[in-house]
């Protein structure tokens, strides 16, 4: 079964508010900065899954988008601690 | 979360759109990838500088643009998916929709920048600031572009067959369009939402 | 069978694409500083100095890279001749190569004129003068880019037309061209950047836009002589 666009969308939305949230002063400013990218990684993660329907197959075309993936998001948050 | 190689219309896992197309999106991601890490070792230069310049930032527009990039996308899905039952009304429908949406962005991008050169922000302001109107301008323009392909394949709907070819179009288009909203998931986070701790 | 293709000379001018990168490399990089260049926030002093102690190196790695110059242009044009088997003899993306690649030969000459200029009579210079013929030098090879553009567009746009079984030109390597051309806009920042990965001799604005570009041109030649050697086989040899 396909999931539905439109409850990835609402996925998509409630991560985008969760991320708004955490951008406050409810949380450490350094767990939340990284919580906010790990949720847009997710997110970006859900758009390449679910709206571009790239899937595992056939290679390598996912693969690299995965690991394009992770290396953003590794330089973003390695940026950020290491500052 | 329950996922087959099957899509919708049954047919067996292929890769959606063009093979050429997803080479410039690949590059492309690359080329952004680039930015981010630009970015990541300009911020452990100066992270006081970079955190000054991203208080002055208005993270509601961020949001808004957010909201409205994904909800331009998810109508895009529809107007795939409408296109591979060769439903043209749908397909029309949708892409007009995923403009009409989509079109938001460039009103807020247009007041956001403005409200910046009122406030005396320009490129040469601080490394931040220009790496913001840098990496958002490039998006821009990615979103602009796609604007015209969605503009086209409107065109398109309207005169050509609903046919294979033109399914690979609009998967291709859609990608693309997809690619502008998930380059902007990654951008808007990094640019607005990353306190300094 | 089809009409008879003369390929004589394509070989020798898709040759001419590698050993333009080589030479410009090291005459126009290497001898003349530029690659990587001085920063923009070099002070004048330094610039001037270096063309005052290096005067010779320069000159001669402008001549030779003026000289060369031509080569990019006679590469394009055996580029535009298998397009031209793809998309026929006047299609305007057969054009667009060709005048892309002319107008990028222009685009070397006479920022290469301008680094010879500053060392030329180096001494008879001040400082600010020979800063000013560096930064003019760079700020018109940088923001030359378009021209560069058309011809990359109208290859990858030319090429994609190609409905062999297996095209000339890989439907990759159309699009990478496209995109080289399209990331090329990234050097309209060159000019408000005097640090970082925008600037001149930045991590994006040099090392990526050079990088991308020159990696092309050799991949794009081996397709081209790949491809000649398949038009000879439909043709019959010409």
């Amino acid at each position: 079964m396909r999931i539905k666009a439109i409850h990835v969308w609402a996925l998509l939305v409630i991560a985008t508010l969760l991320s708004w949230f955490l951008k406050g002063d409810a949380v450490a400013a350094k767990a939340g900065a990284t919580a906010v990218i790990l949720i847009a990684a997710f997110k970006v993660n859900l758009v390449i899954s679910h709206f571009m329907e790239l899937r595992w197959q056939p290679a390598p075309f996912r693969l690299i988008v995965s690991i394009w993936l992770a290396i953003s998001t590794a330089i973003i948050i390695g940026g950020y601690w290491v500052a | 979360m329950v996922q087959d190689n099957l899509n919708q219309t049954g047919q067996a896992s292929r890769l959606p759109g063009d093979s050429g197309v997803w080479t410039f999106i690949i590059a492309d991601m690359a080329a952004f990838a680039m930015f981010f890490l630009v970015f990541a070792l300009g911020r452990m230069e100066a992270p006081d500088i970079y955190e000054l310049s991203r208080q002055k930032l208005d993270p509601n527009l961020g949001l808004l643009n957010t909201l409205i990039l994904l909800t331009s996308s998810l109508f895009m899905v529809r107007a795939v998916d409408a296109a591979r039952i060769a439903d043209r009304a749908g397909t029309m429908r949708n892409l007009v929709l995923t403009l009409l949406i989509g079109s938001g962005f460039a009103i807020t991008k247009v007041a956001e920048y403005s409200a910046k050169i009122d406030a005396g922000i320009g490129l040469t302001t601080s490394e931040f600031f220009m790496y913001y109107f840098a990496f958002t301008g490039i998006h821009f323009l990615h979103f602009a572009i796609g604007v015209g392909a969605l503009l086209m394949m409107l065109v398109k709907a309207r005169r050509d067959a609903m046919d294979e070819r033109f399914v690979q179009w609009i998967e291709s288009v859609g990608c693309y369009w997809h690619l502008v909203d998930l380059l902007w998931i990654m951008l808007f986070p990094m640019l607005y939402l990353m306190r300094a701790g | 069978m089809a009409d008879k293709v003369d390929t004589r000379y394509w070989r020798f001018c898709a040759w001419m694409g590698p050993v333009f990168v080589l030479v410009f490399y090291a005459c126009w990089g290497v001898l003349g500083h530029n690659f990587p260049p001085f920063s923009p926030e070099a002070p004048a002093a330094e610039v001037a100095g270096w063309f005052r102690d290096n005067r010779n190196g320069v000159r001669l790695g402008m001549v030779i890279a003026m000289t060369f110059a031509p080569a990019y242009g006679v590469w394009g044009y055996a580029v535009a001749k298998v397009l031209e088997q793809v998309v026929g003899k006047d299609h305007i993306m057969v054009q667009l190569a060709r005048v892309g690649a002319a107008w990028t030969v222009i685009t070397i000459l006479i920022p290469s004129s301008f680094w010879l200029t500053a060392a030329y009579r180096p001494d008879a210079l001040p400082d600010w003068m020979i800063q000013m013929l560096y930064d003019m030098a760079w700020l018109l090879i940088d923001l030359a880019y378009a021209v560069t553009s058309v011809q990359l567009f109208a290859l990858g746009v030319g090429f994609l037309a190609d409905k062999r079984a297996v095209p000339f030109v890989p439907k990759w390597l159309a699009w990478y061209g496209i995109w080289v051309g399209f990331m090329f806009i990234a050097e309209c920042l060159m000019p408000f950047a005097f640090s970082g990965a925008f600037a001149r001799d930045g991590g994006l604005n040099f090392w990526i836009e050079f990088l991308i570009w020159m990696v092309w041109v050799p991949i794009l030649t081996f397709y081209t002589l790949k491809a000649t050697t398949r038009i000879e086989q439909e043709h019959g040899a010409g």
